[in-house]
């Protein structure tokens, strides 16, 4: 193991989240730590804090209180602009569903986590390609073959390759870090498996660690480590 | 940041083609008649303007220069006193005069008024852009008793060529005492020309002393008195006194001291004008209309950008999926903020386009209608700055009216953060 493998990619103490000062907090962590490489599972029902952990990993939300470090940057310190490029440099990201935009065609789609990131486009420079042709190689890679669906929509596409198709966008031009919100509810059981596969292989032949969140606790196997967010989270609708 | 968010936004609206389109129509359509509006309204004040053109100075009896204006080429209002022949003759000799064209009025024909004037009317008189009367049929007036009439008087009473009329002493609605001892046979009918002209019945000078032969103090003479209609005549009916006189100089750098000159002349109280000049004033005058119409045409192009934002806002909620899409991969909310203002740019871009394209369509369609019918030639130019500047102030208030969903969507987009609230 390297020394930036056994880093922290995740570092969160008395972290804490209210909309507003005198609300109850709505997320309250007292400790999270995330290695290097790592592919965690994050288990969640709705009204977890789920989506308010994700936003503040993202950068788009600033704790009310506490530490949190992201690839050992305190994102708190940071200027929004700053934290908008940060996540497009270092995240990946892949919903729910729909995660694509529906007039861009797939490469279009993939190439968009380029536009916003230098540190990307940088990182397909170093490796000797054009994102285009990164993106045709990642798509390729799962199973998507940009030629014979590049001329479709991407809303012609099945659940399960637009899905491949915004993993692709989350892993090209190398990030450190790729976050997953519930990536599988929208398939079906076969579809999902598979994907599950394809996801953990292909982040770790990116050398990217993994955060999956789901409240499908059965999805749990095959991940390195499983965190329940309720049993960490003490505030807000947590407990009823 | 090499984010090329024009191609974005024009994606965004080709997959949104329909509601797109049909913004750009209502845009279009809108900028279509701003710039329509705007091209009559210039044509006509243009037109307007040049009601009479080529002439330096128009010279009459002392009064009022909009009084003089109104008599002398609207053939509104009469004049309160003549000039004297003797006038006339003596500023037609100057050094710096070109040419002098006496015109005569007081006479009227079913409503229209007779100008008395010279051969040379037909020669010196322009309108518009220095255009030249011509003649639909027939010639100027060779005999006495013959008249040229205008588009106008011929359309609206059916003449043609040949024809007789009688003229009427006076210029009211209805005809007391009329020369019906002396009819007038029309030699020809002038082409529109979209001023008072197209309204007039010209008569030699001659004619106009011919006809009032005997007349004392307004009154007809005595019956059976009667005057020759023989061309022969014409050396004894020298007219006494003109009503006007249009002069036309060797030099225009001349106007000014001209005018003085008359305007100080020292045998009779005389007022000359320029044309132009007394022309925008009476315009800026009576030119209220022309203001109402371009309101209205704002107002237009407003409502259809009122539109624009409305179909902008009500998409918006269908769009929050894209927008938290765009913030995951690392846009800022000021670029989701420039997308949606950038596509209202480019919806208010190609609308205007497309309404300029309609205006320049429509020109070539009605400018021969306008011209036969109005009398004023709309000229179908390369845009001009002005109607660039209002191109280019539809295109900002596009973008003005892009900034209400694009601050909306901008606020959303910093409290939705990258979850998707459907």
């Amino acid at each position: 193991m390297t020394a930036q493998q056994q880093a922290l990619i995740v570092e969160a103490h008395d972290l804490s989240f209210r909309w507003r000062p005198r609300d109850p907090d709505v997320l309250a962590i007292e400790a999270l730590e995330i290695k290097a490489g790592e592919r965690v599972f994050i288990e969640g029902p709705s009204g977890s804090g789920k989506t308010t952990l994700l936003n503040l990993l993202a950068g788009v939300l600033k704790p009310s209180a506490g530490r949190l470090l992201v690839l050992g940057q305190d994102l708190s310190g940071l200027p929004v602009r700053r934290r908008d490029s940060f996540r497009s440099d270092h995240i990946g990201f892949v919903f729910q569903s729909f995660n694509l935009m529906p007039y861009l065609s797939l490469i279009e789609n993939v190439l968009l986590a380029c536009r916003f990131s230098k540190r990307r486009r940088e990182r397909i420079a170093a490796a000797g390609r054009t994102p285009e042709a990164e993106a045709r190689r990642l798509l390729a890679h799962l199973g998507l073959e940009a030629k014979d669906l590049a001329g479709r929509g991407v809303n012609r596409l099945s659940t399960g390759q637009q899905q491949r198709v915004a993993v692709a966008r989350a892993l090209i031009g190398q990030p450190e870090l790729i976050i997953c919100d519930e990536p599988t509810s929208a398939l079906d059981a076969d579809a999902r498996e598979a994907f599950l596969t394809l996801l953990r292989a292909e982040t770790e032949a990116a050398g990217a660690s993994l955060i999956f969140v789901s409240h499908d606790r059965a999805l749990a196997p095959g991940f390195d480590r499983t965190i329940a967010l309720q049993a960490i989270n003490c505030g807000g609708m947590a407990g009823q | 940041m090499n984010f090329p968010l024009k191609r974005l936004a024009l994606r965004s609206l080709l997959n949104r083609w329909v509601t797109a389109s049909l913004t750009i129509t209502a845009i279009a359509l809108s900028v279509g008649l701003l710039l329509g509006v705007e091209k009559v309204r210039t044509g006509a004040q243009d037109s307007f303007s040049n009601t009479i053109s080529g002439t330096d100075l128009i010279v009459g009896a002392r009064g009022g220069a909009v009084q003089l204006l109104l008599y002398s080429v609207f053939r509104i209002g009469d004049a309160t006193n003549n000039i004297s022949w003797e006038s006339y003759q003596d500023m037609r000799a100057w050094r710096e005069v070109d040419w002098a064209v006496p015109i005569s009025l007081g006479d009227s024909h079913r409503g229209f008024r007779v100008v008395g004037t010279t051969g040379d009317y037909f020669k010196h008189y322009r309108f518009g852009r220095r255009q030249s009367l011509t003649f639909n049929a027939g010639q100027p007036y060779a005999a006495l008793f013959e008249a040229a009439i205008g588009a106008d008087v011929a359309e609206e009473l059916g003449y043609s060529v040949g024809d007789k009329i009688i003229l009427a002493h006076g210029v009211g609605a209805f005809e007391f005492a009329k020369h019906d001892n002396k009819p007038f046979t029309i030699s020809g009918i002038l082409a529109k020309t979209g001023t008072p002209v197209d309204r007039s019945v010209h008569v030699s000078l001659e004619a106009i002393e011919a006809i009032h032969i005997g007349w004392k103090d307004g009154r007809p003479p005595r019956a059976g008195l009667t005057v020759s209609t023989e061309v022969g005549a014409i050396q004894e009916l020298q007219p006494t006194a003109v009503t006007a006189v249009m002069l036309g100089l060797k030099s225009r750098m001349a106007v000014f001291s001209v005018q003085r000159r008359i305007n100080t002349y020292r045998e009779e109280p005389l007022l000359a004008i320029l044309p132009g000049v007394a022309l925008q004033q009476l315009w800026d005058a009576i030119g209220g209309l022309e203001t109402a119409l371009l309101a209205i045409s704002i107002l237009v192009v407003g409502t259809g950008f009122l539109g624009m934002t409305a179909v902008s806002l009500s998409g918006l909620n269908e769009r929050r999926r894209e927008m938290a899409i765009l913030r995951s991969v690392g846009a800022r909310p000021v670029h989701v903020f420039l997308l949606l203002v950038v596509e209202s740019g480019v919806l208010a871009a190609i609308g205007a386009l497309i309404g300029a394209g309609i205006l320049y369509v429509a020109l070539v369609v009605a400018q021969p209608i306008i011209q036969v019918r109005l009398g004023f030639s709309l000229p179908i130019d390369w845009p001009s700055t002005w109607e660039m500047t209002l191109l280019g102030l539809v295109i900002v208030a596009g973008v003005i009216s892009g900034f209400i969903p694009a601050l909306l969507a901008y606020r959303r987009s910093l409290a939705d953060g990258m979850s998707i609230r459907v």
